[in-house]
């Protein structure tokens, strides 16, 4: 886990196709690789699943910041494969590493391409209360303030002497213990400030709240499900309806 | 007219002994600007929360006396009601800006009170003009300026209508220039929309050519209220600890030596003009 898994799924304004597509769209697209991905254990339908969720990710122009999520999973990935080919055999083992390239896929191509605000809109708009998707919505909004402050809190008590990396992996956690505590203390300093300021504007004044935006699926988002339906019917087909097919348990020639 | 009037106010926050504030009794009129200073602790916060109904109603404790807004008591209107007479700013502008971009933070506060959209679209417009933040309409929070942030968070406010502005020391986070597009802000909108203005702030010799009105607050009580150049020049800020403006310095320095002047400097600009005058 480094922080460049984590960059995988940082949005990056960009003017695409797939960035201009409704969330609820993106959504439905990440459960649908997902559910294909978990209902197949062989090579080649989870090839064909992970060639599907590059396309997205092609016609998003993000093929780099996705490449660096999977850079930054490489060690979880080679885990996966040599514990799998342990207790399994290889085949399965390369299975497993596929589905997992196809699930951070997935979700990579929905995350880089949805603005944070518009994905708290399209839950608003699937009727999910507005106080949790205005949370989700902050809470992705204040994540670049508290690194910032993390960061200042580091600084600080390093030039006070304290030392991060010494000592064992206990004794590394509880280096940790001076930067955590005024972390939380500013955090709920900050939060009472924050919940001044919404009050002193008019939060939570009436139950109907209007929305300045309103999202819409467009002729673009129905062509774009049609596909995915197209694809997703195509695979249940192959497989429960054609399980005796003899390509689709292809194995590695060992 | 009278716009705020307090009456022998005092509030007492939960779990402490000492009252934050006692004793207030302050009528604003509208159209003034009215500056609020006086050492840190003082008790001007409490008084700003007090204002647009934050006391009593979000924070706990025990509060006397009334606050009537606009003809409106404080203590029978909820904060969201008093928050489109009273426009409240504070002092970190971080923890007002809780939306990912600019537009959007102007259209919380109309979206709160479940106004028609066409209506919200026509407030966001007309403050991002007036403001001319115009060209920041898309930007994240974290992609202004310190100054920038300021004045968004000033906007997201305005968008209620406000026909008073408290600001908590807004510029206390900024830079110079930050601070200094910040209170040409409020100036503005003192001078040209007629929103009377309840500022606290610390650079007085930025801010006080444009006050009418300065009230001295020293361990919860009102102690002065005067116009600004009789306020400094009595001697009661400097025994409170609150900074003296330099040009009001030099111009207490020259009488003392027996120089005259037919007006007090109430800024740098001034006072460099009226020694230019003197030395010619």
């Amino acid at each position: 886990m480094s922080y460049t898994m984590f960059s995988a799924f940082e949005f990056k304004r960009k003017d695409t196709y797939i960035h201009n597509l409704d969330p609820r769209t993106k959504m439905f697209m990440t459960l649908i690789f997902m559910t294909v991905a978990l209902l197949f254990t062989s090579i080649v339908p989870l090839l064909i699943t992970f060639i599907a969720t590059l396309i997205p990710v092609l016609l998003a122009k993000s093929v780099k910041e996705w490449l660096s999520s999977l850079k930054g999973t490489t060690m979880l990935l080679v885990f996966i494969l040599v514990i799998n080919s342990f207790v399994r055999d290889l085949n399965f083992a390369v299975a497993m590493v596929l589905r997992l390239i196809v699930l951070i896929t997935a979700f990579s191509a929905f995350f880089l391409t949805t603005h944070p605000d518009d994905l708290a809109q399209a839950l608003i708009q699937m009727k999910v209360p507005f106080d949790f998707a205005f949370a989700l919505s902050m809470a992705t909004r204040y994540v670049p303030t508290l690194a910032r402050e993390a960061q200042t809190i580091m600084d600080a008590q390093m030039s006070r002497g304290l030392e991060l990396q010494r000592g064992g992996l206990t004794q590394k956690i509880r280096n940790l213990i001076p930067l955590i505590i005024p972390l939380i203390v500013n955090s709920v300093r900050r939060a009472m400030s924050i919940a001044e300021s919404l009050e002193s504007r008019a939060f939570g004044a009436i139950k109907k709240r209007t929305y300045l935006y309103q999202l819409k699926l467009t002729k673009g988002d129905f062509l774009f499900l049609c596909f995915l339906i197209m694809y997703f019917v195509t695979m249940i087909y192959l497989k429960f309806y054609f399980p005796f097919t003899t390509w689709m348990e292809w194995k590695l020639p060992l | 007219m009278v716009l705020i009037e307090i009456k022998n106010l005092s509030f007492t926050y939960a779990n402490t002994e000492e009252p934050a504030i006692k004793n207030i009794d302050l009528t604003i009129n509208e159209g003034e600007f009215v500056l609020l200073t006086g050492p840190s602790g003082c008790g001007k916060t409490t008084l700003c929360r007090c204002l647009n109904g934050l006391i009593p109603h979000f924070y706990n404790g025990e509060m006397e006396g009334d606050v009537i807004i606009d003809g409106l008591n404080t203590k029978e209107h909820p904060v969201y009601e008093l928050a489109q007479k009273v426009g409240l700013v504070f002092q970190d502008p971080e923890n007002q800006l809780v939306s990912l971009n600019v537009e959007k933070e102007l259209a919380f506060a109309p979206e709160n009170l479940g106004l028609p959209r066409e209506e919200i679209r026509k407030r966001v417009e007309e403050t991002l003009q007036l403001l001319k933040i115009e060209h920041l309409r898309h930007k994240a929070p974290y992609e202004l300026s310190g100054g920038e942030q300021q004045r968004v968070a000033i906007a997201s406010v305005l968008t209620l209508k406000p026909k008073i502005l408290v600001l908590d020391e807004p510029t206390s986070n900024l830079d110079p220039k930050g601070a200094e597009q910040v209170l040409k802000t409020i100036k503005k909108l003192n001078e040209e929309l007629n929103v009377t203005i309840i500022l606290i702030e610390h650079r007085l010799d930025l801010i006080l050519p444009y006050t009418s009105r300065v009230v001295l607050m020293d361990k919860g009580e009102i102690i002065l209220d005067a116009p600004p150049y009789e306020a400094f020049c009595s001697s009661i800020p400097e025994e409170i600890g609150v900074d003296v403006p330099v040009s009001i310095k030099l111009y207490n320095e020259l009488l003392k030596i027996g120089m005259k002047f037919n007006k007090v400097p109430l800024s740098t600009k001034d006072a460099a003009e009226l020694l230019t005058e003197v030395l010619k």
